[in-house]
């Protein structure tokens, strides 16, 4: 008799249960497409950083608090760079993507040009933004960076 | 051809900046191609500039040059059409009341394309037009598409004005190439010598047009 009254709370707690790890599983695992849009979404925030730095330091009188605010943005967006090309995000994952296929195949080369930008970014982090000639030497430097690993692993003319 | 004239339809300023145009716009898709972005934005400066100096020359140059000329309102262009499928061809000095709108619409969007690429900024935010500096990375990301899509109508434009002269050429035997060459055009009845503009005034309008370019270019009036 006590179970028979205790069944229906029983069955929703187990429901309950299901949908809760069901939404946990969810969540720990993001689906392609959502990797896919929150990285255009970190790229899109670099891009924004790394044109102020551009911008600050061809200016005449270039606004070091803007400057250096934009180049860390940079440096720390660079150290979570390889976190944003989660297995399943590639070509084929729901939602448009330059980003080729060779980035999970070839991935001790996407590692290292990865590194390499993640230097490249350090030294713009350390270099004083009283140092514009130092600044602009690093801002091409990433630059490079960003040109040389874009050459090999996204597609052309695609979004 | 007996009792034939020889018109200049022409000016030198006119068929510089056409020519001109022509290399520029093939040297600005090469170099938007291969990524030369620095010869590309120089490119653009010189488009810009010509561009600029021939919406003035427009208003202020040859008879034939002037949009007061060649841009007729619908009735024009409608009598044009129908008279456009019987052989006999009336000789139309300058451009044609069709050509005159398909002119007018390379050069706005010459010029609107040459204002979006001074706004640009490319995906990674390396590469800006100078003007870049006073919009976001999103509004910068905007121009540079619209920059593509810009370059896609230049092109039908293009093949459109291709298309057009080859007819006028092999249907219609009025050649149109030869008069954007040399200048000037035989035709058949007497006609009146079109009036041109001093090439001193066209120097002058050009250095305006130069010295607007620079300005964009420079954007020195930023800090």
């Amino acid at each position: 008799m006590k179970w028979k009254r205790r069944w229906p709370a029983a069955a929703f707690a187990l429901a309950a249960a299901l949908g809760a790890s069901g939404l946990a599983f969810a969540a720990a695992q993001p689906s392609g497409a959502d990797a896919i849009r929150a990285r255009q979404a970190s790229f899109k925030k670099m891009g924004a950083a790394f044109k102020a730095v551009n911008e600050e330091t061809r200016a005449q009188s270039p606004d070091a608090a803007k400057l250096r605010a934009n180049a860390d943005i940079v440096a720390d967006l660079s150290k979570q760079l390889p976190k944003w090309f989660p297995a399943g995000s590639g070509p084929g994952a729901g939602a448009p993507s330059a980003a080729k296929a060779e980035i999970w195949s070839k991935t001790s080369d996407f590692q290292k040009k990865a590194a390499d930008f993640q230097a490249a970014a350090a030294k713009l982090h350390a270099t004083p933004t009283t140092d514009i000639a130092a600044m602009t030497a690093a801002t091409r430097a990433i630059g490079q960076q960003c040109t040389s690993c874009h050459a090999a692993f996204r597609e052309k003319d695609k979004k | 051809m007996s009792g034939s004239t020889l018109v200049r339809v022409w000016d030198a300023p006119v068929r510089l900046f056409h020519w001109s145009v022509v290399g520029l716009f093939v040297f600005s898709w090469w170099s938007a191609e291969a990524g030369r972005l620095d010869w590309h934005r120089l490119s653009g400066y010189a488009v810009l500039t010509l561009v600029l100096f021939r919406v003035a020359w427009g208003l202020l140059g040859s008879d034939t040059a002037r949009f007061g000329h060649f841009l007729r309102g619908p009735s024009t262009l409608l009598s044009y059409l129908r008279r456009l499928r019987h052989k006999e061809t009336k000789y139309a000095i300058g451009h044609n009341p069709l050509g005159g709108w398909a002119v007018m619409s390379m050069l706005l969007l010459l010029l609107a394309q040459c204002v979006l690429g001074l706004f640009s900024v490319d995906v990674d935010g390396i590469e800006s037009g100078p003007l870049a500096v006073l919009v976001s990375f999103d509004i910068g990301r905007l121009a540079a598409e619209t920059h593509h899509l810009t370059f896609y109508a230049l092109l039908a434009l293009v093949a459109l004005h291709i298309s057009a002269i080859s007819f006028y050429g092999l249907v219609k035997r009025d050649n149109l190439i030869g008069p954007m060459i040399t200048g000037v055009k035989h035709v058949s009845d007497a006609a009146t010598q079109p009036r041109r503009a001093s090439i001193l005034r066209a120097l002058a309008l050009l250095g305006a047009a130069a010295g607007v370019t620079y300005a964009a270019a420079k954007a020195f009036w930023l800090p």
